[in-house]
């Protein structure tokens, strides 16, 4: 019978299809360059290791139980801010420099239609978390942030994981549950965020590396 | 046999197959893309692509980048039409 090559041809087509529409090029070890990143910040902030533009230290569990004075709480929230923020951003930059460079030596040009779709399966829950969470800490809810951000990235891995690596849906469900875990133990927000953003990626970063990259 | 009708000739070469199936899913897509995908060498790719252009299934751009001549591929509607009937040909002889 000629069926066996009828279904080769087939599973041919579907293996093709796949990778040719899925977006793969991210790199391993900026991956994990993103999670220790993640966790050097969480630490200064978990920490505070007297990098407190202020000399005030306040530690996380004060600041979210709100029991120090007032004005170096919003002191120490701003630092907060802008340590979480230049995290997101130097990871961003780190992944998109890397990417492209990959991608410039697999000849692929990095905008393509399943790197938008990608990107934008992710960021619109991540950005709605992102508005969520500026919210959260406008209401003073300070403790809820750290499980919301897990929670949101949680989300947007799941569904950009339909045109990506099909392993993000893993890292995904994993942020999720350690976002509602850490809902939970609100004190423990920022164990829960080393945990996800730190060792989730690290972890991550390391398989995308041997199993891909090595190639 | 039923099914057999569908097949095209075109598509008998495992090279032809695979380049469809990349086009099928994407929008214009590069000349180096595509050998990376299929593993192919040089030269190797550019005799299938031509029969396929002769037959209308594909359209061929070919422009610059700066100095660097850059090839890129679409399928055409009477090459999709094509592909899915083929497909759905397989898929009829599978399931037999």
């Amino acid at each position: 019978m000629k069926n066996s090559k009828h279904e080769e041809d087939i599973g041919l087509i579907k293996d093709l299809m796949e990778k040719s529409s899925k977006f793969s090029n991210l790199s391993g070890i900026a991956v994990i360059a993103t999670g220790f990143l993640a966790i050097v910040g969480a630490s200064l902030i978990y920490f505070d290791i007297g990098i407190s533009i202020s000399e005030i230290h306040i530690s996380y569990a004060e600041l979210i139980n709100q029991t120090a004075n007032p004005d170096s709480l919003l002191i120490k929230l701003k630092l907060l801010i802008s340590i979480a923020s230049l995290i997101l951003l130097s990871s961003l930059v780190l992944l998109y420099v890397t990417a492209k460079i990959k991608s410039g030596k697999e000849g692929i040009k990095l905008f393509n239609s399943t790197f938008s779709r990608t990107l934008k399966s992710l960021f619109v829950p991540l950005f709605s978390g992102g508005v969520f969470c500026l919210f959260l800490l406008y209401h003073h809810m300070y403790g809820l942030v750290a499980p919301a951000t897990l929670i949101f990235y949680g989300l947007g891995l799941v569904s950009a994981s339909k045109y990506s690596y099909s392993e993000l849906e893993f890292l995904g469900y994993f942020e999720l549950v350690l976002g509602i875990l850490a809902s939970y133990y609100m004190g423990s927000g920022l164990l829960f965020w080393i945990i996800g953003f730190g060792l989730g990626h690290i972890i991550f970063g390391l398989f995308i590396h041997f199993k891909y990259d090595q190639k | 046999m039923e099914g057999f009708n569908l097949l095209n000739k075109a598509f008998d070469s495992r090279v032809r197959l695979g380049l469809m199936s990349i086009l099928s899913v994407n929008e214009w897509i590069s000349y180096k893309e595509v050998k990376n995908l299929l593993d192919l060498t040089d030269g190797n790719l550019a005799s299938h692509v031509q029969a396929l252009e002769k037959i209308n299934f594909l359209e061929i751009k070919k422009q610059f980048i700066g100095k660097k001549p850059l090839t890129t591929y679409r399928i055409t509607t009477i090459g999709k039409n094509a592909f899915k009937d083929h497909i759905s040909g397989l898929e009829k002889l599978i399931n037999k």
